[in-house]
């Protein structure tokens, strides 16, 4: 069974990444609580991390870390994109050039 | 030609071009009418009677969800009445259902409503205290509705993409606990892979019968 994903209705969207990005997001922020990392959500759980010298965590704190993690991702999948572009493939090839000249 | 074949080979819609209808649009909402109109025991009338009021049931549906929706945002009946008097004195602006009943959006966004109402009501209950396993089967009717309202238009992906910064945006300023962004995110994943696989039920068939034919050549 060969299904060819990227010929789907729904190749011109932005939907999958975003569904990837927030679940990649939430797993890796799921593993840190797990392995004490975080500042935790309950007020036990923020003072046994307050013991182990894990500041509490703050919302502005989460935002900004949420932020940079969802950035990082998009980052990654953009570069990737442009790596895999085959040369003289259908897209951009100019902007594959341009990173591998500014790599 | 037989009406599977109508729709597998078709040579008049894009003539002189042999298209498949399944692949190129989104017309699986017709074929389940169709289906339903063949196999009712009791007749159910011209087809396109059938057609329009299958399509006005569904969006007076989505308007009792919208309701809904409205009461539960407002924590009162009072929200939905308020709905459905601002709905009705806009009607003509908020959706073309009236005066053009055959767009795919009117199959979908009652769909994305009805989605939109049961993603409240899971959203408005604690999650965190639970296994994510433990809710899986509440997350079904979603599924549902999400798969339904993508197989149906061909930009309901840019809805659903819409509604994935939304909750981008809650999970980045913490009203969205790790745990529930899993959850949608994974609702989300398994609905878009559904969807898309309903949509290529022909290229996955037609897999087999390439390679058949790539071999005897």
């Amino acid at each position: 069974m060969a299904l060819n994903w990227g010929s789907t209705l729904f190749q011109e969207s932005p939907y999958l990444p975003l569904t990837a990005f927030l679940g990649l997001s939430a797993l890796l922020e799921m593993l840190l609580a797990k392995m004490g990392m975080t500042g935790g959500e309950t007020p036990q759980e923020r003072k046994e991390a307050l013991e182990r010298g894990i500041l509490p965590e703050r919302p502005a704190m989460r935002a900004v870390y949420r932020a940079t993690v969802l950035i990082g991702l998009g980052g990654s999948l953009h570069l990737v994109r442009r790596w895999s572009t085959p040369p003289g493939g259908e897209a951009d090839t100019a902007h594959t050039a341009q990173y591998v000249h500014i790599w | 030609m037989t009406a599977p074949q109508g729709l597998l080979e078709n040579n008049s819609t894009e003539a002189p071009d042999t298209i498949n209808i399944l692949h190129r649009f989104n017309v699986l909402q017709e074929i389940a009418l169709g289906l339903l109109r063949r196999a009712s025991p009791i007749p159910l009338g011209s087809p396109i009677s059938l057609y329009v009021n299958a399509v006005f049931w569904l969006f007076g549906v989505s308007m009792a969800s919208a309701f809904l929706l409205a009461t539960q945002a407002a924590g009162s009946l009072w929200g939905g009445f308020t709905f459905l008097a601002l709905y009705h004195a806009n009607w003509f602006e908020m959706n073309r259902v009236w005066t053009a009943p055959v767009l795919r959006e009117n199959w979908s966004i009652p769909f994305f409503t009805i989605q939109l109402q049961l993603l409240s009501a899971r959203l408005a209950q604690p999650v965190n205290r639970r296994a994510l396993f433990e809710t899986l089967p509440e997350m079904l009717p979603v599924v549902v509705a999400t798969v339904a309202c993508l197989v149906t238009w061909q930009f309901a992906h840019w809805l659903m993409a819409s509604q994935l910064i939304a909750f981008h945006i809650l999970y980045g300023m913490g009203y969205l606990s790790p745990k529930a962004a899993l959850q949608l995110a994974g609702m989300h994943g398994v609905s878009f892979h559904i969807g898309a696989f309903l949509t290529q039920i022909r290229a996955h068939l037609n897999a087999s019968s390439c390679h058949s034919n790539a071999n005897s050549t």
